[in-house]
């Protein structure tokens, strides 16, 4: 899974997180098995919404080149403290319809007369603020701190996993 | 990276969403809220089954919202619409919208060298498949792209544009194979019909439009070695019959274009239809329009597959307009020549053999540097622009130049180098004379400077020296039905619906509403800027749209609410 380098959003999220990373907590030095992280990864539910190549969910953040465009130590702190960093492109919305039940979805546009969001069945929604009570966005992330979950070397696994992931060459 | 609290299925539930699956697209008339291929479905007849406009109250058409791209070329694109979301591109952006609002969803963007497309930077559209479009660039890349998020699935260099090759064309998907091929804009590189794997992008099978040894048969068609730079391009999509599982493809002129003194011969196959086996890419049968075209009349029209009766009897036929002024009616299992009449005013041929095989007029055997004078001009009768069957009218529609011509634009032949021009062209005349030279009648010649045609929004000219039209024609005759004349020309494509209504537009900006049956215009508004692609329709929140682009936007009109 190739992602082009010039798509625009995805060179934003990039150099959103070089900024960032000038700031991050400590440094990460724990050295990681690739292959016990891709494990962790497949059993912890992280591709319910994130996705690597082919497999997961388009809900979350597509990690199939995540290493490419992010420090292992931004990786590390995105797993314990991912509301550190939420960026915009990544934020969530809850909107609630006349009937009162609600949708959720990762937010994609908005304006004054509509909002556009991707569900969890990965389905592109469109609704127009006229025919709904409100909507609230997202500004935390909705990803739990994996921190008390998992080991500092089994996160440390996962970030050489993520780490080694760079997309795949053109076929 | 999982979600606290939130949609702990979610991964399950996407696996139930549906995909566009070879078979909606094979019945895309049981569906007709979308438009899932450039033609509309496989027979590209661009006929839609919505009814909620029709002839009473399409004259309350309304605009309902404009998508403008952030480039200024005209688009020619025909969006896709899939279950309420609506694709398309335009020079280095692809973008997903809300069909009901044009709020975009996301946009994906390549950046695509200008200095790669010698045409206009155009390009006809996208296709899908699964759950992914595929985008052919102008540089030379096929790119697949998941579209419920914009990111891009692979990436593949089909050709180097260096070498005078582009990707103009809208694919057509059938069974997970993504079919298009190359175009070369008058460079002598030999052109070709691909498939490649939806899924991974690996190329399947491949049939070459024009010879790439001196020991294919059709080699021999082309004189001495002419053949390695005999072009015959791909510049729109091409269609399918599942009964068959034949996919047809109009192939273009052959190099040098407008001198064919080196290569006596037909120059199989340009200026061809060609009837290829899906699976394999097998050639079944061709039909070649204009053997040894010295006049640009390429046969990039899009077929229309359809079933009418013919001499009493149902048959399976395949519709063409062609370029050269004739309108052809083919079997579509045999490739066997059914008809062929001119539709619009020509002087090159005096007649078609029982096979089909043109008589060339020798009087209209081309001169350096100009002359004789040939109808159609270059433009030809028609050019790109998709027609329209409607199976309930049982008429054909096809946009159409009538009433012009030019001189030849023979000229002496360039020596070949990879990537330049290879024309065999005349130098073009300085605007304002009365000759169009190579660039034909709508140019910037015969037709130009304040006259009907490309360069001015101003027109002088008269019906009988040119107009376009929307024409209706009788497929078991190949007679007019009706005209409905512009003064300017026309590059707009053709939509019809089960309502008998038909849209279309032309440079003069108007986007039309006719009826089917007899051509009474019904409604109309000005975009603003020429037409050049072909509109579509689709239904959103319960609501029938109409789409069309113009100059450099897209504009939806829906009945107001």
């Amino acid at each position: 899974m190739k992602n082009i380098a010039a798509n625009s959003r995805m060179m934003l999220w990039g150099a959103t997180a070089g900024l960032l990373v000038l700031a991050a907590a400590p440094l990460f030095a724990q050295t990681g098995d690739a292959a016990k992280g891709k494990a962790l990864v497949a059993s912890s539910g992280c591709l319910n919404c994130h996705q690597i190549g082919d497999t997961g969910s388009r809900l979350g953040p597509n990690l199939s080149d995540i290493g490419d465009r992010r420090t292992p130590d931004r990786l590390q702190r995105s797993i314990v403290a991912p509301d550190e960093e939420v960026l915009p492109e990544n934020r969530f919305v809850s909107v609630v319809l006349k009937d009162g039940t609600t949708v959720r979805g990762r937010l994609l546009n908005h304006d004054a007369l509509s909002i556009q969001l991707i569900d969890p069945k990965e389905k592109l929604r469109s609704f127009q603020t006229a025919d709904i009570r409100g909507y609230t966005i997202l500004t935390k992330g909705l990803m739990p701190s994996f921190e008390s979950k998992l080991s500092a070397q089994q996160v440390a696994d996962v970030v050489a996993y993520l780490g080694s992931l760079k997309g795949s060459e053109q076929p | 990276m999982h979600l606290r609290r939130l949609w702990p299925l979610a991964f399950v539930a996407a696996l139930l969403q549906a995909q566009v699956t070879y078979d909606r697209i094979l019945n895309a008339d049981r569906e007709p809220q979308n438009w899932l291929t450039y033609g509309g479905g496989y027979s590209s007849m661009r006929y839609s089954m919505l009814t909620q406009l029709n002839r009473d109250n399409v004259k309350s058409l309304a605009l309902k919202w404009v998508w403008r791209p952030r480039y200024f070329e005209k688009m020619e694109a025909t969006p896709i619409v899939v279950d309420g979301v609506l694709y398309t591109v335009q020079n280095s952006d692809v973008a997903a919208m809300d069909a009901a609002t044009g709020r975009t969803f996301w946009t994906f963007h390549y950046t695509v060298p200008p200095e790669s497309n010698q045409y206009l930077l155009v390009v006809k559209g996208l296709a899908i498949s699964g759950d992914s479009l595929f985008w052919a660039t102008y540089d030379g890349h096929l790119i697949s792209i998941d579209a419920r998020t914009g990111i891009a699935n692979w990436n593949k260099t089909l050709v180097d544009w260096h070498k005078g090759y582009q990707l103009n064309v809208a694919p057509l998907v059938v069974k997970g194979k993504v079919i298009l091929g190359p175009a070369t804009n008058e460079e002598g590189a030999n052109c070709w019909v691909a498939a490649y794997d939806a899924k991974t992008g690996a190329e399947l099978w491949r049939f070459y439009t024009a010879p790439m040894s001196a020991d294919e048969l059709i080699a021999k068609t082309w004189a001495g070695e002419s053949w390695k730079h005999g072009g015959s391009p791909i510049w729109v999509t091409g269609s399918y019959d599942p009964e068959t599982n034949l996919t047809f493809w109009g192939t273009g002129n052959p190099n040098a274009g407008w001198n064919g003194d080196n290569r006596a011969g037909d120059d199989l196959y340009s200026d061809s239809v060609v009837a290829l086996d899906a699976d394999t890419g097998k050639l079944k049968w061709h039909y070649q329009f204009t053997p040894h075209d010295e006049f640009d009349w390429d046969s990039v029209q899009v077929p229309v597959l359809a079933n009418i009766q013919w001499q009493g009897s149902p048959r399976k036929v395949m519709l063409w307009a062609n370029r050269n002024g004739f309108f052809y009616v083919l079997d579509r299992a045999t490739g066997k020549f059914l008809l062929g009449k001119a539709f619009v005013k020509q002087n090159w041929n005096v007649g078609l053999d029982e096979a089909g095989r043109p008589i060339r007029s020798p009087a209209l055997n081309p001169k350096p540097m100009g002359g004789p004078y040939v109808e159609p001009g270059t433009q030809g009768g028609t050019n790109w622009y998709s027609p329209s069957f409607s199976p309930r009218t049982g008429l054909f529609y096809v946009s159409t130049w009538d009433n012009y011509g030019g001189p030849s634009g023979k000229g002496p032949i360039q020596e070949w180098t990879e990537g330049g021009k290879y024309t065999g062209n005349a130098p073009r005349r300085p605007a304002g004379t009365a000759a169009g030279g190579g660039r034909g009648a709508g140019g910037r010649g015969a037709a130009g400077r304040g006259g009907a045609g490309r360069g001015s929004a101003i027109a002088y000219r008269t019906e009988e020296e040119g107009y376009g039209a929307v024409r209706a024609i009788d497929p078991e005759t190949g007679n007019k039905k009706w005209d409905f004349k512009m003064v300017d020309y026309t590059e707009s494509g053709i939509l019809t619906t089960a309502s008998d209504l038909l849209f279309s537009g032309g440079k003069e900006g108007n986007f039309l509403a006719l009826d089917a049956r007899n051509g009474e215009l019904l409604w109309k508004t000005n975009l603003g800027g020429t037409i050049a692609s072909g509109p579509i329709a689709y239904q959103a929140n319960g609501r029938q749209y109409v789409a069309v682009c113009a100059d450099n936007a897209l504009y939806a009109f829906a009945l107001p609410e």
